[in-house]
């Protein structure tokens, strides 16, 4: 077989000369390493300050509830037992250097309760978000592999979840089940499988529509290995985004639900409930609403920067 | 000899969707209705049409990427269109495909290499260690740098990952291919280039090609014999020579007209049929001779009420018009005078 | 008399945060009412970029016009008010863009589309506007114009919507009409019609036409002048019989010599232009040609070659243009009045 250089000499292009096409085309030298898509991505998230600075605090959240247990109880106080011999003297204080976010009404430290409440949150964020992506992705891709009837059905079958105001079919769904962390998670899962399985419908479908896919058919692909290599990995990157986002809006179901009564039950802090129990002290004892609630805003909020920096990243895909 | 590749009156149709429930309304898009040709071995044949005229969709009638709804397709004998999983598949190793858009073709998620070992892997031929050596040869044959194996499509431009895509198409030594429109989404200074690659590839791999493209230059050089399509039908048929100098349908004769000759002069000099309105709507195509809306010389009623077959102008070369009569060209080609005021007959 | 439009030396760079793309690198031509002037190059040649600047289309951050100007009837465009620039948008200076299907509003009627520059320029009523467009629809040749001014974008087919398009560029009656490949993306048999009903209006309104493509047969069809382009600079300009008969530099002769032959019987192997254009933010130190050149030499990278008059009205930024022994290697021009290789 004919080996062509990959020349940089100069040849006169003379007419009728079957000059190499092949000495034709690479004059060009790469320098540095492969760069995969995921590694532009990253590239490109890394840039994105307000998203680098969502991730950093969620980092921070997530070290500090899953250690809560090692420094929490001891530096500032036990989240749950009430020590009744002291409690009165340590009731509703205001922030101190012993108890950085004050006491409430029981005299237990604020900040140990909103440390644990963390773990609340993450929890129902990531696991409730799991149980929407899970589900989510089976029908949507169902819809998207057979269409036709199937399609027809699931869709609109999410069509009815959308009709819904949000919350009030959470609060319908949580009166069913009854009140409880467990009911929070199933509660949001099966609500939100329905955005999930409409954004991985179209975009498996118009994954679906790119010519490497017509291209592994030609070459003879199964359909199994065509939705394994080709579709699933092009067709996911939407879902990261969604999922990340909605992680944020879990963390506000849960705070609402839990507000509301419905969710984690007393003793158990949780960020919704130490709001519900703040609601008689707003003026006189405030910390006891500021931190919980701040707790609250800068978690959503960081998870919702991030999502938006991985949407921007993952999106200028393939032409520059 | 029988030809490599023979198509017998192929015939495409897409229903016109209603929704869901309605979709049985009758109303069909006919993208390809009735063509017949042959393919021999190491020739290149050119499909050639403007946008709609069913070229493309007759490609992927041929490697069943699309089924067709009627018709006949041999390959080496064989009744394509009959086979099934493993004959498919074997019949997927002798055809291959080249796409249109460089950018589209590729997964972007895979590196060269893994693209290219693809077809490999799928028919399980060669080693892990065989198939990176085959990937690092082919990519010097298409003139990549063979380091370039663990890169990713985005990082090249437009005219680099064709090459990958036609490398991947060889990689398998298919007898045929099929090449879809693979240097229009090309720059020119580019096109040149990978057609040059296309035809060296030809000679060293003994391949057939069949070629579809829409423009009328490249078809004329690269291809032995010229199909022109017109909305879902071969209106003209025959060695490239004669259909380009001495064109028999009006439709051919239009086409060749109309494509503007980078020679300032021989422009100023032309006659040239400008062809009135657009090009029909293939759901309903007009009655008759399909061409009879705009062409220059139709007859009524004759027309617009018979189709007119393909008929023998001269050995090897067909055309489908009542009154088709070989125009001889005697200065060059594409270009010359054309002049409709000939009588038909 | 001043020419129509003047563009001197034009250098519009992009200020990106991967670096400073120089999309427009020293450009410079003239038009003359009733004249075509024909710029062709590839992708990322910059005649678009071009175009979008003498239009003043291009945002101001992240591109800047770092210097050179650009001058209408005398006037120079770049330091107008943005005020005084639309009124020169879409009323003296009218562009036609590539892709029909995205350059018109889906959710306005057409007639309402072309009737929106009257309304801006010409203080139309909506009655009047609306009339006047339909006429307009009507001279692009636009069959059963009433009604069809009340379609929807989507109703044309993509040669109907390039003459709506058309038909919108001359609703002020402009003195110059961009278009900016308005036949890439239409059959042949469409573009025959559309450049034919582009020379007709321009017989009729002598109006100037800057017409940019990479298609060579396109210019050699309609244009008086020819700007050759690549890495944003002009690298040859000049009467278009000269450029296609007589060229100048590498480029162009690269150029012609990759198109597949439409005279000539013997069919060898094509004559590409080796390599890939060059990143417009990485541009060599010398002439943005020279690695592709096959007649460089090593003067070539030294420094940037300026675009200098070599004949009458013809100039070319290669070094070596005025060389006679230098243009002779080029062997493959297309003879003028003849054919090269006829029947064999």
């Amino acid at each position: 077989m004919r080996k062509k250089q990959p020349t940089g000499e100069q040849v006169a292009p003379v007419s009728g000369d079957a000059t190499g096409a092949a000495a034709v085309a690479s004059t060009e030298v790469l320098t540095g390493p492969a760069r995969s898509l995921r590694a532009d991505a990253i590239r490109r998230l890394k840039k994105n300050k307000l998203a680098v600075a969502g991730l950093v605090w969620i980092i921070i959240v997530i070290l500090v509830a899953i250690t809560a247990d090692l420094w929490a109880p001891y530096w500032l106080g036990d989240p749950v037992a009430i020590d009744s011999t002291t409690a009165a003297e340590r009731m509703l204080l205001s922030p101190s250097v012993d108890h950085p976010f004050g006491t409430d009404k029981l005299g237990r430290d604020v900040a140990s309760r909103v440390v644990y409440g963390a773990r609340v949150s993450l929890l129902v964020g990531v696991v409730a978000v799991a149980i929407a992506v899970a589900i989510g992705l089976l029908m949507g891709a169902l819809a998207a592999y057979y269409g036709g009837i199937w399609d027809a059905i699931i869709m609109r079958t999410a069509d009815v979840f959308f009709a819904f105001p949000y919350i009030l079919f959470a609060i319908v769904l949580i009166a069913l089940l009854g009140p409880g962390l467990q009911n929070v998670f199933i509660a949001i899962g099966v609500l939100g499988w329905p955005s999930i399985a409409r954004v991985f419908r179209s975009s498996i479908l118009s994954v679906k529509e790119n010519e490497y896919v017509d291209a592994a058919r030609a070459m003879g692909s199964s359909t199994r290995r065509i939705l394994l290599r080709h579709i699933m990995p092009n067709a996911v990157a939407p879902i990261i985004v969604y999922a990340t986002m909605s992680i944020g809006g879990a963390i506000l179901t849960e705070a609402a639900l839990s507000f509301l009564g419905m969710g984690v039950q007393p003793p158990d802090p949780s960020w919704g409930n130490m709001l519900d129990d703040a609601r008689s002290f707003m003026l006189t004892a405030p910390w006891l609403m500021i931190y919980p609630g701040i707790a609250i805003l800068t978690t959503v909020l960081a998870f919702v920067l991030l999502g938006d920096g991985l949407r921007d990243a993952l999106d200028v895909k393939m032409k520059e | 000899m029988a030809a490599l590749l023979e198509v017998e009156d192929l015939k495409k149709h897409f229903p016109v969707n209603q929704g869901v429930l309605l979709s049985r309304l009758g109303k069909t898009v006919k993208a390809v209705d009735g063509v017949t040709f042959s393919v021999d071995e190491g020739e290149t044949l050119g499909l050639v049409g403007e946008s709609g005229c069913g070229k493309s969709t007759t490609g992927r009638c041929i490697n069943r990427l699309l089924e067709a709804t009627e018709g006949k397709v041999h390959f080496e004998g064989q009744d394509v269109r009959k086979l099934h999983r493993k004959e498919l598949k074997a019949y997927r190793r002798d055809v291959q495909f080249i796409f249109q858009d460089p950018y589209a073709s590729l997964n972007p998620r895979m590196t060269f290499g893994e693209i290219m070992s693809e077809p490999l892997v799928i028919h399980g031929v060669g080693t892990r260690r065989e198939r990176q050596d085959r990937c690092k040869e082919m990519l010097e044959i298409v003139g990549l740098n063979p380091e370039h194996i663990n890169r990713y499509p985005h990082e090249f431009s437009g005219g680099q990952r064709q090459r990958v895509g036609i490398a991947r198409a060889i990689m398998l030594r298919p007898k045929m291919i099929i090449c879809d429109e693979p240097v229009s989404a090309l720059d020119v200074s580019i096109q040149a280039q990978i057609i040059n690659l296309l035809e060296e590839l030809q000679e060293e791999f003994g391949l057939t090609y069949l070629f579809i493209a829409h423009d009328l230059a490249v078809i004329r050089h690269i291809c032995d014999r010229v199909a022109v399509m017109y909305l879902g039908k071969i209106v003209e048929l025959g060695g490239w020579k004669e259909v380009y100098n001495s064109p028999s349908h009006p439709y051919t004769q239009s086409l060749l007209s109309a494509v503007p000759v980078p020679d300032p002069e021989k422009q100023r000099r032309r006659a040239r049929i400008i062809l009135k309105g657009d090009v029909p709507n293939p759901v309903d195509p007009p009655t008759g001779c399909r061409f009879h809306t705009r062409c220059p010389i139709a007859q009524f009623p004759l027309c617009a009420e018979e189709e007119p077959p393909l008929r023998e102008m001269a050995i090897g070369h067909q055309a489908a018009c009542h009154f088709a009569k070989p125009f001889p060209i005697p200065e060059s080609k594409m270009g010359g005078e054309v002049p409709f005021d000939s009588q038909p007959g | 008399m001043a020419p129509l439009l003047e563009v001197d030396d034009l250098h519009m760079h992009f200020f990106t945060r991967d670096g400073v793309v120089k999309a427009c690198d020293g450009v410079s031509f003239t038009l003359e009412a009733g004249r075509t002037l024909g710029v062709v190059g590839e992708s990322g040649s910059g005649k678009s970029v071009t175009a979008m600047t003498v239009m003043r289309l291009i945002p101001e951050p992240p591109g800047k016009v770092v210097s050179g100007d650009i001058r209408f009837k005398g006037e120079s465009i770049l330091s107008m008010s943005e005020k005084d620039q639309r009124k020169l948008r879409g009323n003296r200076i009218a562009m036609i863009f590539q892709d029909p299907m995205t350059s018109l509003n889906p959710v306005f009627r057409i007639g309402q589309q072309i009737a929106e520059p009257l309304r801006l320029h010409k203080d139309m009523s909506r009655t009047e506007a609306w009339a006047a467009a339909v006429e307009l629809l009507d001279r692009v040749g636009i069959p059963q114009a009433e009604e069809r001014a009340r379609n929807y974008p989507h109703e044309f087919s993509g040669g109907m919507r390039q003459r709506a398009m058309i038909a919108m560029a001359l609703a002020c009656g402009p003195d110059i009409l961009i278009a900016d490949e308005p036949t890439t993306a239409l059959d042949v048999t469409i573009q025959a019609q559309i450049l034919e009903l582009m020379q007709e209006i321009q017989q009729r309104t002598e109006s100037a036409i800057i017409m940019i493509t990479h298609d060579l047969g396109v210019v050699a069809d309609m244009a008086d002048h020819i700007m050759v382009m690549y890495a944003g600079k002009a690298v040859e300009y000049g009467p278009a019989d000269e450029v296609f008969y007589n060229p100048l530099h590498p480029y162009t002769w690269g150029l012609l010599e990759s198109l597949p032959r439409h005279d000539v019987d013997d069919k060898g192997a094509l004559c590409p232009i080796k390599g890939q254009p060059p990143s417009l933010i990485n541009l060599p130190p010398g002439c943005a040609f020279s690695p592709r050149c096959a007649y460089a030499k090593p003067e070539c990278d030294k420094k940037v070659p300026p675009l200098v008059e070599i004949d009458n009205g013809h100039l070319s930024a290669c070094l070596f243009a005025g060389d006679i022994d230098f243009i002779c290697q080029y062997e493959n021009r297309v003879k003028r009045g003849e054919d090269s290789g006829g029947d064999v």
